[in-house]
C-alpha cells in the first residue's frame, strides 16, 4: 500500500545533517518571483567573488524553505548566513502602538512574518542556531521586529555581527552592504561541532505521506515544545514514511506542536500534514487535539497533547 | 558617481510617491479581513458596545455584536521591500496576518483584572488549543458579513476549553476590539 521506508534519524543538536556542506558562508534566497531570485543569486555570487571570496567559501541556495534554513543555521560548519526574503509586518497606527506599549490589547497580537518563496513563515526557525555563527544577515523588511516577536536571540547576540533591518529596505542596497560587512568578518579555517550532551530522553515522531498525495503540498514541519524550537523535519515524498528520534531535555512533556508556517488564509485543501504519530520517552502515544469526530483542530499546525 | 546620484534621486521620487499613495491607508492601519475580503467585521461584548471598527478604508459596517467575529479576525499587513523589475521599484504587497492569542504575564496582575492567577495559568496552558480552535473557526466560517456563523462555531468549540480560558479569551478579544476602534 505505501512504499514504506522507515528510517531512524537521531537528531542531535549538531552534526546530524546527512548533507552537511563545508562552506562557511551560506546564502539562502527565498523569493517567490523566479526572475528576481535568479537576479539576486547572480548579484550575490559576483559580489562575493569581487570581494575576495572563492567558490569554495560559499554556497547559494534559491527557494530555501524552513528546513534548509534550519540545517544551515545549525550546521557547525556555518560561520555566516545570509537570508533574503520578504518580511511582512502589520501596519499599526501611532495610537495603537502607544496603547500596546502601555499594555493595552495584552493577550492578542498580530503576528509578523518572515516569509519564504511559498509564503510560509520561517521566523521561528531563527530561535536556534550554531554557536559557530559569527555573522548573520536577514535581508527582509523590518526583520528586527519579526525576530523580536518570535523571541529569537540571534538579533541580540553580541557574539554575532549582524545586519537585521528595523525598517523597510531596498534589497539591492542591502545586499551590497551585507557583502561589505561580511568581507570584514574573519572566518576561521575550520570549526568544530559543539560537544553533544548525553541524550537523556527522546520523543519519536513518525510521519507517513499517502502514496496519492500531491508532493508539492507537503511541507517541512518545525517541532515546538512550548516556545522552544526542537528541530525541523524535512518534507517527504508521496508514499514515504520516516521516524525521527528527537532529543528532549524534559521528561514531562504535555504538548508538542508541529507547524508548517503556512499563512492563515491558505486553503485547507492545500495543507497536508500526512499521518503523524508522536511517542513520549515513557512510550505514551500522544493524541492530536481534535473534535469528537477526530478532525484535528488548527490550520497550519497540529497540536499533540497527552491522552 | 552621476549614475549613482540619478539612482538615488529616482529612488527618492519613487519612495515619496509610494509614501503619498499609502498615506491615506496609513490611517486604516488595521483592516479586519476575512478570506481576502474586507468583510466579517466584528462587534463587541453584547450589543451595547455598538457598531463600527473605526477602520478607515475598509468596507462593511458592523451590524452585529459578535465575539466570534473578533476571534476569527485577521489583519492586513504589508510585505516589505524586495526590489523587482528594472531599477529601484519598491513592491509593497498586502497579505493577511494572523491575530493570535498570546500568553499573559502572571506577574502583571494589572493585565488580568477580574481573573485569578490560577485562571490565567489555565489560560496560558491552553493557549495552543485556543489558537488551534481559532484557526479552525477561520477556515470554517463563511464569506458573508454576518458573523452568526462565527458565533455558532465559538459556542461549539469553546466547549473544548476550560471555562477560565473561554472567559479570558472573550475578554481579550473584547479589549482588542476596543483598542482598534
Amino acid at each position: 500500500m505505501f512504499k514504506t521506508l522507515i528510517l531512524v534519524f537521531i537528531l542531535g543538536f549538531s552534526g546530524f545533517l546527512h548533507q552537511a556542506s563545508a562552506q562557511p558562508v551560506r546564502v539562502l534566497i527565498s523569493i517567490s518571483k523566479d526572475r528576481i531570485s535568479e537576479r539576486f543569486s547572480n548579484k550575490v555570487y559576483h559580489k562575493l567573488i569581487r570581494n575576495g571570496f572563492s567558490e569554495e567559501d560559499f554556497s547559494i541556495t534559491q527557494d530555501a524553505d524552513q528546513h534548509t534554513l534550519y540545517q544551515s543555521l545549525n550546521d557547525p560548519q556555518t560561520q555566516a548566513l545570509i537570508w533574503i526574503s520578504h518580511g511582512a509586518t502589520p501596519r499599526l497606527s501611532r495610537k495603537m502602538k502607544r496603547q500596546i506599549a502601555n499594555g493595552a490589547g495584552n493577550g492578542m497580537s498580530a503576528q509578523p512574518e518572515l516569509v519564504d518563496y511559498r509564503g510560509d513563515n520561517v521566523a521561528p526557525v531563527f530561535k536556534k542556531y550554531s554557536k559557530n555563527i559569527r555573522y548573520v544577515a536577514v535581508v527582509g523588511c523590518n526583520s528586527q521586529e519579526i525576530l523580536d516577536y518570535v523571541g529569537s536571540g540571534i538579533a541580540t547576540d553580541d557574539a554575532i555581527e549582524k545586519y537585521i533591518p528595523t525598517k523597510k529596505i531596498i534589497a539591492q542596497f542591502a545586499i551590497r552592504k551585507v557583502i561589505k560587512q561580511l568581507s570584514n568578518i574573519e572566518l576561521l579555517d575550520s570549526t568544530t561541532a559543539e560537544p553533544m550532551e548525553p541524550i537523556q530522553n527522546t520523543i519519536s515522531i513518525t510521519r507517513t505521506i499517502p502514496s496519492d498525495a500531491d508532493s508539492d503540498l507537503i511541507r517541512p514541519l518545525r517541532i515546538m515544545i512550548g516556545n522552544e524550537l526542537m528541530g525541523v523535519l524535512p518534507a517527504l515524498q508521496a508514499g514515504e514514511t520516516r521516524t525521527w528520534q528527537i532529543p528532549v531535555s524534559e521528561d514531562k512533556i504535555k504538548q508538542v506542536k508541529l507547524e508548517t508556517g503556512q499563512n492563515i488564509m491558505t486553503d485547507p485543501t492545500k495543507i497536508n500534514f500526512g499521518d503523524l504519530k508522536i511517542t513520549l520517552p515513557d512510550q505514551t502515544s500522544m493524541k492530536i487535539f481534535s473534535k469528537t469526530d477526530g478532525t484535528p483542530f488548527g490550520l497550519n499546525f497540529r497540536l499533540f497533547i497527552l491522552p | 558617481m552621476k549614475n549613482i546620484k540619478k539612482i538615488v534621486v529616482m529612488a527618492a521620487v519613487i519612495m515619496s510617491i509610494m509614501s503619498t499613495g499609502f498615506a491615506k491607508e496609513s490611517h486604516a492601519l488595521i483592516g479586519l479581513a476575512f478570506k481576502s475580503k474586507p468583510v466579517k467585521v466584528i462587534g463587541g461584548v453584547g450589543a451595547g458596545l455598538g457598531v463600527g471598527l473605526g477602520v478607515y478604508g475598509y468596507a462593511t459596517a458592523v451590524t452585529t455584536a459578535s465575539l466570534g467575529g473578533v476571534i476569527v479576525g485577521a489583519v492586513f499587513m504589508y510585505y516589505g521591500v524586495i526590489v523587482a523589475g528594472v531599477g529601484l521599484v519598491i513592491l509593497d504587497e498586502k497579505n493577511i496576518s494572523d491575530i493570535e492569542f498570546k500568553a499573559i504575564d502572571v506577574n502583571r496582575p494589572e493585565y488580568y483584572t477580574g481573573f485569578s492567577r490560577e485562571q490565567v495559568e489555565t489560560y496560558n496552558n491552553e493557549l495552543a488549543q485556543l489558537n488551534s480552535i481559532r484557526q479552525t473557526m477561520i477556515a470554517e466560517s463563511n464569506d458573508t458579513a454576518d458573523t452568526s456563523d462565527a458565533e455558532a462555531l465559538w459556542k461549539i468549540y469553546s466547549s473544548y476549553l476550560s471555562p477560565a480560558t473561554v472567559k479570558i479569551a472573550e475578554q481579550n478579544a473584547a479589549n482588542f476590539l476596543t483598542m482598534i476602534r
